[in-house]
Order: structure tokens, then sequence, then C-alpha cells
């Protein structure tokens, strides 16, 4: 039977839109998962031009107990008039491991996140019986739903209030434009892997 | 003379495995008595992904941000108005 990666327990996989009208909602989702003591993966931690995409979410879902699904953003594109299908199926990757899946894989825990509750029912039905939160589009509330089901995957381990967190958070947020101005970083644009580290390193220095 | 040099190498060789034996033990104690803060704290210094701009140089940016808000708040002058 294959053994469980290193931090798998703690790793939270993070699949989600990465348009611009999103990079709030994903922040408050890392900020919360690194301040209750878990590890964010997403598909945007490595850029290998030869890794095939579908293979590095599979990698990535494998060796990640937990992950959030945010289905919030299954909507018909302006342009094309189609709707966007990658998160539903990497969601489909990730039940489909944790129901045939091996050992540690059938531990997964998986967040369902929708923008409006119930709107889930129009467009995929068939994870009615599952519990799917909403988020209503707001970090606060992203916040709280994240660590509310974090508080679950904690093994007994003490984790405060969403109030808390949602707190440190807007502490944070209020320092972002300083901290990317004092790095040289463009605040236009997101980039996964220096705010994982920005997060990483300002939660060092503010120990809860 | 000739006993102190057989006699050397063997307490080398000795020492240096009770050296190795001491360090395992040692870690091993140690990683039983890790505290959950410590745990923590292990886990944010360990970056999840590259970054294009160094640890320490994010730390100390956070640093000054912290120090001039909390000198805003305190309304006292903050490190650099008083050099």
């Amino acid at each position: 039977m294959p053994r469980a990666p290193a931090d798998y327990e703690n790793n939270v996989f993070i699949n989600c839109p990465f348009d611009e009208q999103y990079v709030p909602l994903f922040q408050a989702a890392v900020f919360v998962v690194y301040d209750a003591d878990f590890r964010s993966r997403c598909a945007l931690e490595s850029s290998d031009g030869a890794e095939v995409r579908v293979d590095k979410v599979m990698r990535l879902i494998a060796e990640c107990r937990l992950s959030i699904h945010d289905l919030s953003r299954v909507e018909t594109d302006q342009s094309s008039l189609l709707p966007r299908f990658n998160m539903p199926l990497e969601l489909g990757i990730d039940l489909g491991c944790r129901r045939f899946g091996r050992g540690h894989l059938r531990r997964k825990n998986l967040l369902i996140l929708d923008a409006e509750n119930y709107r889930y029912r129009k467009f995929i039905s068939d994870i009615s019986g599952q519990d799917i939160q909403a988020h209503n589009n707001a970090p606060l509330i992203m916040i709280r739903v994240v660590r509310d089901w974090l508080s679950h995957q904690s093994g007994g381990r003490r984790i405060p209030g969403g109030d808390f967190y949602a707190n440190r958070f807007r502490e944070f947020e209020s320092s972002l434009p300083d901290l990317y101005a004092g790095l040289k970083w463009d605040a236009s644009r997101f980039n996964y892997g220096d705010y994982t580290n920005l997060v990483q390193t300002w939660l060092q220095e503010h120990p809860s | 003379m000739s006993k102190r040099k057989s006699a050397k190498p063997n307490n080398l060789k000795a020492s240096r495995q009770a050296k190795k034996t001491n360090r395992a033990s040692a870690k091993k104690a140690s990683s039983s008595f890790v505290t959950a803060k410590m745990k923590r704290k292990r886990r944010l210094a360990k970056p999840t992904v590259r970054s294009t701009t160094p640890r320490w140089l994010i730390r100390k940016v956070v640093r000054e941000v912290m120090a001039e808000l909390m000198a805003k708040k305190s309304n006292t002058p903050g490190p650099e108005e008083n050099v």
C-alpha cells in the first residue's frame, strides 16, 4: 500500500478560479489555512511546463488529505458563452480518489463551496447529498466557513473562532499595500508563491 | 608508546560511536517533547512554494511595516524618525 506523503495530514488543496475578482477570496482562504496551522497547496505553486496540468492536479490531490473546491465560478464565459468546468472536474477527481483510492486516500475530506446556497443544484445536482457551503463572495464569510471546516480536521487541536481569524486577516490585509510597496511587488498581479511566503512570514512575526 | 598507539584508534572509534548514539538519542528525545507551538513555528518557517524574493527580505519588510504601524498607533516617532 502506498505511504502517505510528508505533511499529507495538514496539506489543503485549493481548487478555485484564478481570476482577478476572485483574488480577495483566495487570499482569505490561504490566510486562514496557514493561520489554522495547515498548509495550502494549489496548481499555481509550480510552473513546470513539462508537467501536464491534469497530472499536476492529480499529484496535488494525492498529496493532500484536505481539499477546498469552489464552484462559484461555473458561469458562462462572456465571449464563448460556455461554462468553465475545471473546478467540477477537479472535484470529481478528488471524489473518485477518496472513493476508489486505498489507505490514506480514504481519509480525504472535502469542503465544497459555492457563491450562494443551493445554487449548485441547478448545474451539478449529483452532489446534492453533500454539505455545500456558501461564501457569498465575501472574504470574511470565506474565512469563517473554512475555519469551521478546519476545526473538524484539526485532530483535537484547539482552533480559535472565525472572528479571531477574520480580525487577523483584516490586520494583515490593511498592511498589504505597504508590504507590497516595501518588497517592490506589483500589487495588481497576484503571485501565489510570493503571497504564501508573505503570509507565512507575517504569521511568524504575529504569533497567535 | 606502542600501547597508546594501538589504543588511540579504538578510543576514537568508541568516542565517535558514542557521539553518534548521543546525537540520535537527543534527536529522539527532542522530537518527542516538541510542543504544538514549536511545530507551528517550524511549519511556518518551511516555505511551501518558492518565492522570487528571499525570506530574509520579506521578514525585514514585515518587521519594518509592523514597526511603522505600531509607531502610528501609539503616536510616537518611528525608528527612522528617531535616527
